[in-house]
């Protein structure tokens, strides 16, 4: 120790009146004593703002009911205020070290960008010149990337394109100086490009190409520089294969199926829908910056529709009978591993004979990583210095959009696809309320709870009255009496205990089985389910154990599987749904020769009665929205057509669409004769008419079915089983005209709902002024009530959501097939008839 | 060495590569130059500047913080706090402020920031009324300003 109190040294300098003084230990303590008392109250209040800048919002609230000081702190530092301010629009600071952007000026950027939304005021609009267009697109990180085929109808060559963007506006920057866009296109003609993705914050771009004749696989991810089309820095190989090739298949392998590629932070996955000749789905997750080598794989001979991260470790998949599955994942950085079931949720159940075409997943920008600031700072600064992002969706809090695209099989009328979204927040997924799985009592001995993997059940329970795990312990013990008494039945169960490490391929359900499972008890969660028909279900089939193989190394492939009967993305193999529940247990005779783990194991998902109707939103109709991209954090974004919006809001919108004119203002009891120049939006004057309204109808559904399976979401995301050798769905016949329609802005944010953020949002620019008026349309419009979606046969009843949202619409109208959105613009596009982008507008809000 | 005096006239020497963590007395140094008088402490009492050196001691040798960067500042709220950060902030309440307020003085940034990590540690889950058990505050809201503050704050309940 270098420190030492010199006592008596004669070096020792003393200044005043007093004698030399000791530093005996009795003395220091009394010169302790007598100091004033330090309490928090008295440190500077830089201190204490200090101490409270390292609290979360929940912490600063309980805060602000201290004592007036406490208050007056939270709510007067910009500092305190962002970090209140962020929880409330759900959002994260991303800001990198280097920014010395002050809290006070990101408080109001983030206050004033969270109220446009909410009255969707954008600040400026701008039309781009687009570079030659093709089918694959994508959209990400303020780029708009856009595929090019070459004569061979395969991507040849991708343009980028910067989209303007409002930037971090200074107080005093014009901003409506035209911006300096970079486009820039990188040519591939020795790749057969079926897909692509792109994090332009990460510098990333990876292609989906079919590989090579002589590979031994069958796809190939590509691993590049955005800036560059250079193998990626980061990446120790830039090509990942994927899927190998069946070693005794007949060449050529129809290989252009459809894909979904998604990126997460250093987590590239690959879904393959239909692996050869439909038979299963195959999703591979890497770590791109550790190479092919270890992989978490995961092929389903029943096939999986959708694809989508969760989080950095939890996977989400979607699969063709109606389902959604949570699995956990580890790190392929080091090792691979095999992805494990948690939950599966049901949707509801169908109507004999119904099938999904196929089912579609979305939700933006991909859950479960935030952008590093230093890649932030590194690739953006230099490089796309306009897409600068101050705060960032929080990944726990995404609402997620699923599409549902069903079809009779056996029905003549084959175009007759109806198609539904459903909104559900990813909490709901990703931890589903410990009850929802305990639920006691069971009216049927012989239903079993839904699914929850064990491990996550006990540690779950610990957080319970102790009372609850002994109830359900001893419950589950009844039943294993039970079980055994019943042997006769000549099947196995397996223990919960047993199958904590098993997952695997079980028999899908067409939520006709599933519902064998007790509707919820009484009281329990208040859905007013239309009359009793949920009790009316099908006789469950005997016995649904189903034999389960484990995960396939790499050397097997899948295909070698033969899913004989079960339910496929394909029409043909559901040709008789009647069948489809007891050909949903696929028998995998060859899984026990390729050495893979046969065990049974019953998975009973959710029920829908128990997770859906409180926690999600149905919509009918989707077609025209390209959901991929429409949705940023818990914002969705559709275009909507007057007629429907007429409808759907019983006022006659058509009379404000047709223009701006000053009798359209009188006439809706405006004392202002000037309003042509109305609010801030401009003013591109609506030309439908009512009768186009009436004409039009479903008629958007040309331009939209082209764009679903012609560029859908990055490409054949969002396209349908486009392999499938025939009866699909036709799109119904074109109609003359497109209708002009309206912007409509879903916000899922539970602030949104709040009296405060009403109150905010009451007071914006737009409502003052000339076009007051006709802003009125624009106030956000809160939706708690529960609604209903009319099954039409399709499904067994009425789907009943109450997912609370607050809505938004646009006073104008729009020339535009389709809408997309990030944290801060709208696209508009609008394609012709093939679906090809003609123009591309931008709304900066 | 560096002669340091405190508010309670006590002098102590210090070596200079020790005390340099004080971003405070690192500045005068440079601008003062070699010198035999004693640096003055009058906002440092004794027994705080022994707690200080304690700190700057341990941490002797180990780089001074490259950025000034607050990491709370880029969203990073973590209450993590190394282990002999605990154990060397396991004094009483008021022995806690005042070595933050001569951290703050003395313009010792990592160690401001254990301290502060350190009481923000103590509120965090706490309710209003435990925190203000915790730092003895008198409650001086009307009960119906508190009722409009809860009111105000309803919106973090919504899920």
């Amino acid at each position: 120790m270098t420190i030492k109190p010199l006592k008596s040294r004669t070096m020792y300098t003393h200044v005043g009146e007093e004698s030399p003084r000791s530093t005996e230990l009795g003395e220091t303590n009394i010169a302790a004593t007598q100091r004033v008392h330090i309490r928090i109250p008295q440190l500077p209040v830089e201190l204490i703002c200090c101490v409270l800048s390292h609290l979360e919002h929940r912490d600063l609230l309980q805060c602000t009911l201290v004592s007036k000081l406490f208050y007056k702190l939270v709510n007067e530092t910009s500092r305190l205020m962002y970090t209140l301010e962020l929880a409330k629009s759900r959002m994260v600071s991303i800001l990198s070290p280097e920014d010395k952007l002050n809290f006070a000026h990101r408080l109001e950027l983030l206050k004033d960008r969270e109220q446009a939304w909410r009255v969707l005021a954008w600040k400026h609009r701008r039309t781009l010149d687009l570079p030659p267009t093709g089918s694959l697109y994508e959209f990400v990180g303020g780029v708009y990337g856009n595929g090019r085929e070459g004569d061979n109808r395969m991507t040849t060559s991708i343009s980028f394109l910067e989209l303007p963007s409002l930037g971090i506006p200074s107080r005093t920057e014009d901003i409506t100086a035209p911006q300096e866009l970079k486009l820039w296109t990188h040519l591939m003609p020795d790749l057969n490009i079926i897909d692509f993705t792109m994090d332009p914050i990460q510098d990333l771009l990876v292609l989906v190409a079919v590989a090579p004749l002589e590979s031994q696989y069958v796809y190939e991810l590509h691993i590049r520089s955005i800036k560059t089309n250079q193998a990626h820095s980061k990446a120790p190989t830039s090509v990942f294969p994927c899927l190998r090739k069946p070693l005794n298949h007949a060449s050529p392998v129809e290989v252009i199926t459809a894909v979904r590629v998604q990126v997460c932070g250093n987590l590239v996955a690959l879904l393959i829908k239909d692996v050869m000749e439909n038979s299963g789905g195959h999703l591979e997750i890497w770590n791109w910056e550790h190479g092919p080598q270890y992989s978490c794989q995961m092929p389903r001979t029943n096939g999986i529709d959708d694809f989508s991260f969760l989080t950095n470790s939890v996977a989400l998949i979607v699969r063709p009978t109606g389902q959604f599955e949570v699995y956990d994942f580890a790190d392929p950085g080091t090792q691979s591993s095999e992805p494990v079931l948690r939950y599966a949720f049901a949707f509801p159940p169908l109507s004999p004979g119904y099938s999904y075409w196929y089912i579609s997943m979305s939700n933006n920008p991909t859950p479960g990583c935030i952008p590093s600031p230093h890649d932030h700072q590194r690739n953006l600064d230099g490089f796309l210095k306009g897409h600068k992002q101050i705060y960032y969706p929080n990944p726990e809090d995404r609402v997620h959009a699923c599409c549902l695209y069903v079809f009779n099989p056996a029905d003549p009328v084959l175009h007759a696809v109806s198609s539904f979204v459903f909104f559900v927040k990813i909490g709901t997924l990703l931890n589903p309320p410990i009850e929802w799985f305990v639920r006691r009592p069971f009216d049927d001995e012989d239903a079993e709870p839904p699914y929850c993997r064990p491990d996550i059940l006990r540690e779950r329970m610990k957080h319970m009255d102790p009372g609850w795990e002994e109830a359900y312990e001893a419950e589950m013990e009844e039943r294993r009496k039970r079980k055994k008494s019943k042997k006769a039945k000549g099947k196995q169960r397996m223990d919960e205990d047993e199958i904590s490490s098993v997952v695997g391929e079980y028999g899908g359900s067409d939520g006709a089985e599933i519902l064998q499972y007790p509707e919820p008890e009484d009281g329990w969660i208040p859905i007013d389910i239309d009359g009793s028909e949920v009790q009316e279900l099908a006789d469950p089939p005997s016995d649904l154990d189903i034999p389960v193989h484990g995960f396939l190394t790499g050397d097997e492939h899948p295909a070698t599987h033969i899913d004989t009967a079960g339910p496929s993305t394909s029409a043909p193999s559901i040709a008789n749904p009647d069948d489809a529940s007891s050909s949903n247990a696929p028998i995998d005779s060859d899984s026990s020769d390729a050495g893979s783990s046969i065990r049974s194991i019953r998975v009973v998902p959710l029920p829908w009665e128990t997770w859906g109707p409180m926690n999600t939103r149905w919509f009918d109709e989707c077609l025209s929205t390209d959901w991929q991209h429409a949705i940023y954090g818990l914002r969705a974004v559709e275009s909507v057509e007057i007629s429907k919006l007429t409808a759907e809001r019983q006022i006659e919108v058509h009379k404000w669409a047709k223009g701006r004119s000053a009798e359209d203002e009188e006439e809706f009891g405006s004392g202002s004769a000037n309003s042509a120049e109305a609010s801030g939006s401009g003013s591109a004057s609506a030309s439908a008419s009512a009768s186009h309204a009436a004409a039009a109808g479903n008629g958007s559904g040309s331009a939209a079915a082209g764009t679903q399976s012609d560029g859908g979401g990055g490409g054949t995301d969002g396209g349908g089983p486009s392999p499938a050798p025939a009866p699909a769905p036709a799109p119904p016949p074109p109609l003359p005209r497109r209708e002009r329609r309206f912007l409509r802005i879903r916000d899922f944010n539970p602030y949104a709902q709040t009296k405060a953020a009403r109150l905010e949002t009451k007071d914006h620019a737009i409502f003052k002024g000339k076009g007051r008026i006709r802003s009125v349309w624009r106030t956000p419009k809160v939706v708690t009530e529960t609604s209903r979606v009319e099954m039409n046969g399709v499904f067994k009843y009425d789907i009943m959501s109450s997912l609370p949202y607050v809505e938004t619409v646009s006073d104008e109208t729009f020339d535009v097939t389709d809408v997309m959105m990030d944290d801060s613009r709208l696209l508009l596009l609008k394609r012709g008839r093939g679906g090809q982008l003609k123009t591309l507008e931008v709304l900066m809000v | 060495m560096v002669l340091l005096l405190t508010s309670d006239n006590e002098m102590f020497s210090v070596a200079e590569d020790v005390i340099k963590r004080s971003a405070y007395i690192k500045n005068m140094l440079e601008d003062v130059g070699e010198s035999d008088l004693p640096i003055p402490l009058p906002n440092v009492e004794s027994n705080v500047l022994v707690k200080i050196l304690e700190y700057c001691e341990h941490y002797r040798g180990e780089p001074l913080p490259a950025s000034d960067v607050d990491p709370a500042e880029i969203g990073d709220r973590s209450l993590d706090i190394a282990d002999w950060d605990q154990k060397y902030m396991a004094v009483d309440q008021e022995m806690l402020f005042e070595i933050i307020l001569a951290a703050n003085y003395l313009d010792i940034k990592s160690l401001l920031d254990v301290g502060c990590k350190t009481v923000a540690k103590m509120m965090k889950g706490k309710s209003s009324e435990e925190i203000r058990t915790l730092f003895n505050i008198a409650n001086d809201f009307t009960p119906e300003e508190e009722a409009q503050i809860r009111k105000e704050n309803a919106w973090a309940e919504c899920r």
